[in-house]
């Protein structure tokens, strides 16, 4: 119970540099491919738009101030997508959170047969849930709750104010908690 | 909600009342209470059934989340780092 107060803990991050920018970044590509795989319609355009941001920020190094490195790096994701966005629909430059990206769990990253085996299949019952939430609660959800982002890395990610990550994540958390209270498999045991 | 549920949420459990802490459940459960409330909301979390189940639920909720996520392909991130190495050395043109 004691962890559960305990504000998210992050890796200490080294200063950045240009020299050092690989040492930099490195901690954060696992997560930057996670949200990008939670923004693309598909796993190549996931690593583009990495690829992206980390050019952007290079190029942009000089002007961080040095701190949460990680929201910057999302920062700067989400810019890269609306470019993207823009190149390709440049109709479609009014809703923030559509510019955001489209959440597509049905086609991640293919994995290799070691993260397979790995990993567990997730649950049918979570599956329908999330399958129920509009794209806005689907989106937070992925980000914090299965990407594992904090709030400000969320909003950051989305373009969007913290309390609102905040207030929508647990609105889509309730939805899904009443939705699944009669399942067999989620049901809290009596105490 | 039945009458002696809606009475009972008033009643302090705990030193707070399941009112109070129902607002602040899931923000406890995602460590983004201070200490001091953090505290608070624990001590009801113990005394309060209700809001224990409460808890419960969201902590499976987050966890059965947690478990959906994709495995990752080693090789993207590889190349990435590879990236993030050229541009450091001054190898890519940007």
């Amino acid at each position: 119970m004691a962890d559960e107060s305990q504000t998210n803990a992050t890796n200490p991050t080294p200063p950045a540099t240009a020299g050092s920018f690989d040492v930099f970044v490195g901690p954060h590509l696992p997560v930057l491919l996670r949200v990008a795989g939670s923004l693309c319609r598909n796993p190549h355009d996931a690593e583009d738009l990495v690829q992206d941001t980390l050019i952007r920020a290079f190029k942009g190094l000089d002007g961080f101030d040095g701190a949460s490195p990680r929201a910057w790096l999302l920062t700067i994701m989400r810019n890269a997508n609306m470019n993207r966005h823009r190149r390709r629909r440049p109709g479609l430059l009014h809703d923030t959170v559509d510019l955001a990206g489209e959440v597509d769990r049905r086609n991640p990253p293919a994995p290799s047969a070691e993260d397979v085996a790995a990993t567990r299949a997730p649950a049918p019952w979570i599956e329908d849930a999330l399958d129920r939430l509009s794209p806005r609660h689907l989106h937070v959800v992925q980000l914090v709750d299965i990407d594992g982002l904090t709030y400000d890395e969320a909003a950051a990610a989305l373009g969007i104010p913290a309390g609102t990550v905040m207030s929508r994540l647990h609105r889509a958390r309730h939805r899904m908690r009443t939705q699944l209270a009669h399942h067999p498999d989620f049901r809290s045991e009596p105490r | 909600m039945r009458p002696h549920d809606m009475i009972d949420m008033f009643r302090r459990k705990g030193g707070a009342r399941c009112v109070e802490v129902g607002r602040k459940i899931q923000t406890y459960l995602d460590g983004g209470l201070d200490p001091d409330t953090a505290a608070k909301v624990s001590r009801h979390l113990h005394a309060c059934r209700r809001c224990g189940l409460a808890a419960d639920d969201f902590r499976r909720l987050k966890s059965a989340l947690a478990e959906t996520s994709a495995p990752m392909s080693a090789e993207p991130l590889r190349r990435l780092q590879a990236l993030a190495a050229d541009l450091a050395a001054g190898d890519n043109a940007t």
